[in-house]
C-alpha cells in the first residue's frame, strides 16, 4: 500500500476548504467535550460500557437465536418479514412492497443503512418518490448531496450554505436564520407526511422477546413518518438486535449521551406491530426488512466486532483525523473511524483498502466507543490481513529491514540522527518545518507541519549532565 | 395469523453457520447499581427539574384545579383550535366544553389544531420524560401535530428510571406504540443552532396532577 489516491485526493481538497474545516472543527469539538460531560452523569460509565459490550457480543454469540425470537414475535404481531441478503435484495423488497400498496410517494427517516443500500435511487428508478424528513437529510436530498456524519449528517454545510439551498431549492427567500428555515421545512414537510402512503425508516435497536423496533430521533419526523402513511417498512441490520427490553434500555442510556450528550433523545419510540382494533392512527401494514449484505460474514470472520457498533458518532467526534477532513474524504457511508473498518467489510467504495491506512492508531476511538470496539486494533489487524494478501511495493520491507539496521546499532543509530538533524534544522522556523524534503514531503504536503528535531540530542544533554 | 417470510431463508442459515454455538451461555447479570441513575429527592422533584432542563415547563395541580390550570395555559395562545385526548376526557367532562375544542377531528382540523392535551401513561424522573402508550381513545397525532401540547400526568405513575418504565409490561403485551418524550422537537442540523418545533411540538407544558 504505497500510494493512497482518492482517499489522499479528497483528504487534500477538504484540507484546502477552510469554512469546512472550521465548521467540522467547531461540531465536532463541542460535541465531544458535551458527550465526555453526559458519560460523567452516569453512576460508573465503565462498568455500564463493559455491560453493553458483554450484551452485544452475547447477542452476536447467539445470533441466530435472537433473530428467529425476534422474527417469531414479529409474525405473532402480523408484521411481514422480508430476509434480505444484498442491498439489492432489500431495495427489491421494498420497492415490491410500494407496488403492492400501490404507494407512489414515500416520506423516509434517517437510515444510515438505507445510504448503504442506495435505496433512495432504487425507488426514484422504480418511479416512487422519496421525501426525506430529518432536516439535515432533507437538506442534503434538495442538494444532491451525501451525508458527511452519522448523528449530523449536514455537518459540512455552515447556516448561509443551507440558507442558500433552500433559496434555490424551494423558491423561498435567502434568509440565514434557522428559525424561519425551519419554519418553512415544518410547512413543506407537513404535506408530505400527510400526503404520503409509505413510510421507510431504519431501526436503531431490534427487541427480541418482544418484537419491538426501537427509533431514536429527535425532530418528531420518525413519529411522524409511522401516524399518518398507512404502509410502514423497517430496514434493519441484522446485527441491531438485542435479547431483552432491558438491554434495550442499557443502550439507549449509553446511545443518547454518546451520540448527542443526551440522557434521552427527544423521540424514543418503541413500534410493536402494526396499529391494533380501535386505534385511530399508526401504520396499519407493517413490514420489517432484515439485511444481510456483507454482516454474516463479518460474524463470521475475525472483525466480529465492529457488529457491536451502535452507530452514536462518539468515535468521529473525537478523532483528529475526522476533525481534520470531515466525512466526505472517507468515500463510504460510513465516515470515521469505524467507517475505517465498516466500508471495506460491507460495500466498499473504490478505495476502501487504504481507509484502514488512514489513521494514527492514537486510540481516541477506542476510549470514546460506548461498546468498547478496539477499533485501533482492528485495523492493525485489518492491515496485517491486507498485507499477508498480496505483495506490496518491493522497497517498503527493504526499506524496514535497513531502518532496523541502523536502529539495533547505537553508533549507527546517533550518526543517522546527526544527519537527520543536519538536514532538517535548517528548514525549521519557530521549532516547525512547513515543508520537508523527500522522503518526508508526504507529511508536509497534507497541510501539517514537522516538529523540527530539537538542537541536541537526548543523548547529548545527558552526556552534558544537563538531564 | 402468522404472515410467510418472504426473502431467502438462507439468510438465517448462514447467521447460523458463523455464531456456531451450540450450547447458549445465560446472558450477562444486569447490575441495576450501574444502570440507574441514583436519585434522593423526590420523584416529583427530580422530574420537575429535569423536564425543565430539556425545555418543558412543569407546573403542580391537583384533580380540582386542574381545568383552571389548563385554561389558563390555553389563554396564552389565544384559545386556538384545540384537541382534546378521548381518553383523558372520559372521566373529565368538562375538558370536552372547552371552546374550540374536539375529541374527535376530521383531517383538516387534526392538521389545524395548535394546541392538543394529552394524557400520559408514566413519567420517568431520572430524564424528565413523558411516557405514553398508545392505544384506544389515546390518538398517536394528538401528542405530535400541534405546535404546543399540555401533558396531564398524574403523580402516582412516576417512575424512577427509564429501566422501570421499559418493565411496565410483559414482552409479549406490549401496546402497538410507546413514545418517550424528552423535551420538546428539535434540531440542530442548521448551522448547529438550536431550533425547536422542527415536525413536533415546540412547546410542552405538564402539569403534574398530585392529590390535594
Amino acid at each position: 500500500m504505497t500510494v493512497l489516491p482518492t482517499f489522499r485526493q479528497r483528504a487534500a481538497e477538504a484540507l484546502a476548504d477552510q469554512r469546512l474545516r472550521l465548521a467540522i472543527l467547531d461540531a465536532t469539538t463541542q460535541r465531544d467535550a458535551k458527550r465526555r460531560a453526559a458519560w460523567r452523569d452516569l453512576p460508573d460509565v465503565q462498568a455500564l460500557r463493559l455491560l453493553a459490550r458483554q450484551i452485544k457480543d452475547h447477542t452476536l454469540d447467539n445470533l441466530d437465536h435472537y433473530l428467529n425470537q425476534f422474527i417469531d414475535n414479529l409474525r405473532r404481531l402480523g408484521v411481514e418479514i422480508h430476509l434480505a441478503s444484498s442491498a439489492d435484495d432489500a431495495n427489491a423488497a421494498v420497492v415490491a412492497i410500494a407496488r403492492q400498496f400501490h404507494c407512489t410517494d414515500a416520506v423516509k427517516a434517517k437510515s444510515m443503512l438505507t445510504e448503504e443500500t442506495h435505496l433512495n435511487r432504487a425507488l426514484l428508478d422504480a418511479g416512487i418518490n422519496v421525501v426525506e424528513t430529518d432536516l439535515g437529510e432533507f437538506l442534503l436530498q434538495l442538494d444532491d448531496d451525501r451525508p458527511s456524519h452519522l448523528t449530523c449528517p449536514a455537518v459540512h454545510k455552515d447556516l448561509d450554505a443551507c440558507a442558500e439551498t433552500f433559496a434555490r431549492k424551494l423558491d423561498v427567500p435567502f434568509v440565514a436564520d434557522p428559525h424561519a428555515l425551519v419554519a418553512i421545512a415544518r410547512k413543506t414537510m407537513r404535506d408530505k407526511f400527510r400526503s404520503a402512503t409509505l413510510a421507510i425508516t431504519g431501526v436503531n435497536c431490534a427487541v427480541a422477546e418482544s418484537g419491538t423496533i426501537v427509533l431514536v430521533m429527535n425532530e418528531g419526523n420518525g413519529r411522524f413518518c409511522t401516524l399518518a402513511p398507512r404502509v410502514h417498512v423497517a430496514m434493519m441490520g441484522l446485527e441491531k438486535i438485542v435479547p431483552s427490553l432491558a438491554d434495550a434500555a442499557v443502550m439507549l442510556k449509553l446511545l443518547g449521551r454518546s451520540a448527542t450528550a443526551q440522557r434521552l433523545t427527544v423521540d424514543t419510540h418503541f413500534i410493536t406491530g402494526p396499529r391494533r382494533d380501535g386505534e385511530l392512527d399508526g401504520a396499519s401494514h407493517m413490514h420489517v426488512v432484515i439485511v444481510d449484505a456483507g454482516r454474516s460474514d463479518i460474524l463470521a470472520g475475525t472483525h466480529r466486532h465492529v457488529l457491536r457498533c451502535i452507530r452514536c458518532a462518539a468515535c468521529l467526534n473525537i478523532c483528529p483525523v475526522y476533525r481534520s477532513v470531515g466525512g466526505h474524504a472517507y468515500g463510504g457511508v460510513y465516515p470515521g473511524p469505524i467507517g475505517k473498518l465498516l466500508t471495506p467489510l460491507l460495500a466498499g467504495a473504490p478505495d476502501a483498502e487504504t481507509l484502514p491506512h488512514a489513521s494514527t492508531l492514537c486510540g481516541a476511538c477506542y476510549e470514546a466507543c460506548p461498546v468498547m470496539i478496539d477499533i485501533p486494533q482492528l485495523l492493525i489487524e485489518m492491515r496485517r490481513d491486507q498485507a499477508a494478501r498480496r505483495r506490496g511495493p518491493r522497497w517498503k520491507p527493504r526499506l524496514i529491514r535497513w531502518a532496523m539496521w541502523l536502529a539495533r546499532s547505537p553508533r549507527r543509530f546517533v550518526l543517522t540522527q546527526r544527519i537527520v538533524r543536519r538536514l532538517l534544522r535548517p528548514r525549521s522556523a519557530d521549532e516547525w518545518i512547513s515543508r520537508a524534503p523527500p522522503p518526508l514531503a508526504g507529511w508536509t504536503r497534507a497541510q501539517r507541519d514537522l516538529p523540527a528535531p530539537p538542537p541536541k540530542s537526548f543523548r547529548q544533554l545527558w552526556k552534558e549532565g544537563r538531564i | 395469523m402468522a404472515h410467510p417470510i418472504h426473502g431467502n431463508r438462507r439468510l438465517l442459515d448462514r447467521v447460523a453457520e458463523a455464531t456456531n454455538q451450540r450450547n447458549m451461555a445465560p446472558s450477562p447479570a444486569h447490575d441495576e447499581n450501574i444502570i440507574r441513575t441514583p436519585i434522593d429527592e423526590p420523584l416529583i422533584d427530580r422530574f420537575a427539574a429535569e423536564a425543565q432542563a430539556v425545555g418543558m415547563s412543569v407546573s403542580r395541580t391537583t384533580e380540582a384545579s386542574l381545568i383552571d390550570a389548563i385554561q389558563s395555559l390555553r389563554r396564552t395562545i389565544n384559545d386556538e383550535l384545540t384537541l382534546v385526548e378521548p381518553a383523558l376526557a372520559a372521566h373529565r367532562p368538562e375538558l370536552k366544553t372547552l371552546p374550540r375544542s374536539l375529541t374527535h377531528p376530521d383531517q383538516d382540523q387534526l392538521y389545524a389544531a395548535e394546541l392538543g392535551i394529552v394524557g400520559a401513561s408514566a413519567g420517568i424522573a431520572e430524564t424528565g420524560t413523558i411516557v405514553r402508550d398508545a392505544g384506544p381513545g389515546r390518538p398517536r397525532s394528538f401528542a405530535l401535530l400541534p405546535m404546543t401540547i399540555i401533558v396531564v400526568l398524574d403523580a402516582s405513575t412516576l417512575l424512577p428510571d427509564l429501566y422501570d418504565a421499559l418493565a411496565r409490561h410483559r414482552p409479549n403485551q406490549l401496546p402497538s406504540e410507546t413514545v418517550l418524550i424528552t423535551g420538546p422537537s428539535k434540531s440542530s442540523d442548521i448551522g448547529m443552532k438550536l431550533v425547536t418545533g422542527v415536525h413536533g411540538p415546540g412547546v410542552v407544558h405538564i402539569l403534574i396532577v398530585q392529590d390535594a
